[in-house]
C-alpha cells in the first residue's frame, strides 16, 4: 500500500518536465481562469455599440484550452436544420468551438479545434490560425499579456497581495493592466481611447479546474484537419 | 418535284457536312484552366496586386497572362437546383455540357447527393449512393477524348479527388465520397471507371494521398484496406510525392505519371514559397503534364485547377487568395509559352464567383490589400464609427472569434493572416459563401474565336467539341 503510493509519487515526479517542477516550487500559476471580455464604441451617429463574451481557460505549462461560454439557448439553435454527413459536410458549424493548443519543447505549437457535436478533433495548420481566431501567440494567449514585456516596465503601484498595476500609453490608447505575478495572468486590462469614443476591458478570475481536463476526454474523437471544413 | 426535293436534301446535307469540316480539328489539344472561385473581383484585385509586385507606376494597367488571351466571354454559373453553384456542378457543366444539382459529380440533372431527409449519400468518404433510381453518369470531355486515343491529364492544387478534378474522370452522386472517387481512376481495380480505357489517365498531379491509402497507414482514410498508390504503380504509373521528386522524373520517357504531394490539399502558394515547402508549383506541374501529354500524336486534354483560390476566399483571407491566383496565372503563362497555339486551345475560367467586393473610392495606385485612401485627399477613408477600412471586403463570412474589430492599421491589413471584414456574419471558420454572379472566361489559340458573348456554362462543352472537330 505504502509502496504503491511512493511509486505513484515517484512516477509523477519523473514524468514532470524540469521547468514544471521549478514552476511548482516557485509559484503555482492559476490552472483555470474565467475571462470576461467587454468592448464598446461610440459612432459619429451617436450610436453606442457594446459587445461582451466570456471564455474559460484551462492552463497547463504546455497545454492551453480556450472555450467560449455559449449559453444553452444560443447553442445549436439551428441544430434541427443541420445535416449530418460524416466527413466533409461543407461548412460544418464549429462556431465557438473550443481551441486546444499544445506547445512542444522547441516551442512549436499544435493547434486543434474541438468539434464536440461531430466528435472530431480538427488539426489547424498555421495558415488557418486566423480562421479559428488564434493569433499564433502562445504567451499572450496563455497569460493574457506578455510577462517579458511587462518586466521592461515599472509598475505604478504594487498592492499588498502583490498585484502589480501598469499604466501604458499606446497610440491614443490609455491602457491600465493589473498583473498577478503569482497566478501568472493579467487580472484586468482596461483600454480607453483619449477621445472617449471606444474602450475595452478584459477581466480574469481564477476558477476551480475540472477533475478531468477537457483534453483528456477526446479518446473516441475522429482526427480531422481544416481541409475537412472546406468544400 | 421529287427530284428537286431529293437534290435539295442532298445539297443541305453537303452544306452541313462542309460546315462540320470547316470546324474540324482546328484544335488538336485542349488545356482547360479552372480557377476555383476566381470571380471577376478576385481577378481584378490579383491583376493590381501583380502590378504592384512588378513595381509598375500604375499597377492598375497590368495585364495577367489570362487576360492576354484574345477572346472573352461572360459565363452564367447557376446549377440545376441552386442560383449559386458549388464546384461539383460548376465544373461538371463545362466538362459534360449538362447541369446537375449541387454536390453531384458528372451525373444527370435528376441525381440527388442526399437522401430525402437530407443525409448525405456518403459516410467518411465512402459512397452510399443508391445504384438505381438516382441518375446516370454523363460522359465527360476527358472520357470522349480518351476513347479517341487522346492523351489525358489532370493537375490540381487541391486533393485530386476533390470536386473540380473529379468531374473530369469520375461519376458519383456526392462529391464528398472521395475514397470512392479515387478508386474510379485506378485502371482495372474494383470501382474503376471503364470509360477511362484499359490504361487510365496519363498524368495525375495534385494532393489527396489520404484517399489512396488505407487507414492502417498514417494519414490514410481508405476504409477498404486497399492501397491505391501501390495499385497505380502496378498499373504502370511512375509515382512521386515531392517537388524534388517531380523535377527528377525523366519526362521524355515517362508515359504514366502520378504525383500526390500532400495528404490533403497542397499548401497555399504563399506558404509554399515562404516556408520552402517541398511541393511543386502549379506552373511546375502544368509544364510536366504538357511535356508528357504532348507526345501523343492524336492530341491531348489537360485540365489544370487553381483550386485553393476558393479556399482562401472561404476564409476571407484576400492575400492568400490573390497569391494563389497569381500562381494560377503563372501556370497559364507557362502553358502559353510551351505549346503551339496554332493547334492548341487554351481556356481559362472559373466555376463560380465569391462574395468579395471592391470598395470605392481609393486613389490610383493604392495598395489593393491596404486601407482605403481617398482619391482626392489621399487620406484614409473612415466609416461612420470613424474607423478606417480596407478596399477589399466580403459580403459574408466567418471570421475570428473576437467579434468586433479594433482600429485597423495598414501593417495589420497587409499581414499574411489578415482576414477581411465581412457584412453578414456567418460565424464558423471558412464559411464565406460562393457568389451567384457571372464569371469571366478567356480563350486563346486554335478555335478560340467562338468563345464570346454571354454564355451558359453548359455551352462551353459543345464549343470545345466544335473547336476540336468532334
Ligand atoms: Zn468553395
Amino acid at each position: 500500500m505504502k509502496k504503491t503510493g511512493f511509486n505513484l509519487l515517484l512516477r509523477s515526479i519523473v514524468l514532470l518536465p524540469l521547468f514544471t517542477i521549478a514552476n511548482h516550487i516557485l509559484a503555482a500559476p492559476a490552472d483555470a481562469l474565467r475571462v470576461e471580455y467587454h468592448q464598446w464604441k461610440l459612432g459619429k451617429d451617436g450610436v453606442r455599440q457594446e459587445m461582451s463574451y466570456s471564455e474559460l481557460l484551462y492552463r497547463q505549462p504546455d497545454s492551453l484550452w480556450i472555450e467560449r461560454e455559449v449559453p444553452e439557448a444560443a447553442q445549436r439553435s439551428s441544430h434541427d436544420e443541420h445535416h449530418h454527413g460524416g466527413l466533409g459536410h461543407k461548412h460544418d458549424d464549429v462556431t465557438g468551438a473550443p481551441l486546444w493548443i499544445v506547445r512542444d519543447t522547441q516551442g512549436k505549437l499544435d493547434v486543434k479545434l474541438v468539434d464536440r457535436h461531430e466528435k472530431r478533433v480538427i488539426e489547424i495548420a498555421e495558415a488557418y490560425y486566423a480562421n479559428v481566431g488564434f493569433d499564433g501567440h502562445w504567451v499572450e494567449s496563455w497569460n493574457l499579456a506578455d510577462p517579458e514585456s511587462l518586466k521592461k516596465l515599472k509598475p505604478t503601484t504594487v498592492s499588498e497581495n502583490g498585484l502589480e498595476t501598469y499604466e501604458i500609453q499606446r497610440g491614443n490608447q490609455q491602457i491600465t493592466l493589473v498583473w498577478n505575478p503569482k497566478g501568472q495572468y493579467a487580472k484586468t486590462i482596461t483600454a480607453k481611447d483619449s477621445k472617449g469614443l471606444s474602450g475595452r476591458t478584459i477581466k480574469a478570475s481564477e476558477i476551480t479546474s475540472p477533475k478531468t481536463l477537457p483534453w483528456a476526454q477526446l479518446g473516441n474523437y475522429l482526427s480531422r484537419d481544416y481541409s475537412d471544413l472546406l468544400d | 418535284m421529287k427530284r428537286s426535293f431529293l437534290s435539295g436534301a442532298i445539297l443541305t446535307c453537303v452544306a452541313a457536312m462542309s460546315a462540320n469540316t470547316l470546324h474540324a480539328a482546328e484544335a488538336k489539344n485542349i488545356i482547360f484552366f479552372l480557377g476555383d472561385g476566381m470571380g471577376p473581383v478576385t481577378q481584378t484585385a490579383a491583376r493590381i496586386y501583380a502590378g504592384e509586385k512588378a513595381g509598375l507606376a500604375v499597377p492598375e494597367t497590368h495585364k495577367l497572362a489570362m487576360e492576354k488571351l484574345g477572346y472573352a466571354a461572360r459565363i452564367k454559373t447557376y446549377s440545376e437546383d441552386a442560383q449559386t453553384t458549388d464546384s461539383a456542378p460548376g465544373m461538371a457543366s463545362y466538362i459534360t455540357g449538362s447541369k446537375s444539382k449541387n454536390e453531384v459529380i458528372s451525373m444527370t440533372p435528376d441525381t440527388n447527393p442526399n437522401d430525402p431527409s437530407g443525409n448525405a449519400y456518403q459516410v467518411n468518404g465512402d459512397s452510399t449512393c443508391p445504384t438505381t433510381n438516382n441518375g446516370q453518369a454523363v460522359e465527360t470531355l476527358l472520357e470522349t477524348l480518351k476513347a479517341k486515343n487522346y492523351g489525358t491529364g489532370i493537375v490540381s492544387t487541391t486533393r485530386i479527388t476533390h470536386a473540380t478534378p473529379a468531374t473530369t474522370y469520375a461519376h458519383i452522386c456526392n462529391r464528398n465520397a472521395e475514397n470512392t472517387i479515387a478508386a474510379q481512376m485506378v485502371p482495372n481495380g474494383a470501382g474503376y471507371n471503364t470509360r477511362l480505357g484499359t490504361d487510365g489517365m496519363d498524368v495525375v498531379l495534385g494532393g489527396g494521398r489520404r484517399h489512396f491509402l488505407p487507414t492502417t497507414v498514417s494519414g490514410g482514410r481508405r476504409t477498404d484496406s486497399r492501397n491505391l498508390v501501390e495499385e497505380m504503380k502496378t498499373a504502370g504509373y511512375t509515382y512521386v510525392t515531392t517537388g524534388t521528386e517531380l523535377s527528377a522524373v525523366n519526362l521524355a520517357t515517362t508515359n504514366k505519371l502520378l504525383g500526390l504531394f500532400n495528404a490533403s490539399d497542397l499548401n497555399y502558394d504563399l506558404d509554399r514559397v515562404k516556408s520552402s515547402i517541398n511541393e511543386p508549383s502549379l506552373a511546375d506541374m502544368t509544364k510536366a503534364a504538357i511535356q508528357v501529354l504532348s507526345r501523343n500524336q492524336t492530341g491531348y486534354f489537360l485540365m489544370v485547377e487553381g483550386g485553393r483560390i476558393d479556399h482562401a476566399l472561404h476564409g476571407t483571407n484576400a492575400k492568400r487568395a490573390l497569391e494563389d491566383t497569381l500562381a494560377f496565372d503563372a501556370a497559364i503563362k507557362a502553358a502559353v509559352e510551351s505549346v503551339d497555339l496554332s493547334n492548341t486551345l487554351i481556356i481559362v475560367t472559373a466555376d463560380h464567383d465569391h462574395v468579395m467586393a471592391f470598395n470605392g473610392y481609393s486613389k490610383i495606385g493604392n495598395p489593393i490589400l491596404g486601407l482605403m485612401r481617398d482619391y482626392v485627399t489621399g487620406n484614409t477613408t473612415k466609416d461612420k464609427q470613424g474607423k478606417p477600412f480596407t478596399t477589399l471586403v466580403f459580403g459574408n463570412g466567418g471570421g475570428p472569434r473576437e467579434a468586433t474589430r479594433a482600429e485597423l492599421l495598414e501593417a495589420d491589413v497587409l499581414a499574411d493572416d489578415y482576414l477581411q471584414e465581412v457584412g453578414v456574419k456567418l460565424g464558423s471558420a471558412g464559411s464565406e459563401t460562393h457568389g451567384g454572379g457571372d464569371v469571366r472566361l478567356t480563350a486563346g489559340g486554335a478555335g478560340s474565336q467562338r468563345f464570346k458573348g454571354t454564355l451558359n456554362n453548359t455551352d462551353i462543352h459543345g464549343l470545345i467539341k466544335q473547336a476540336m472537330g468532334l
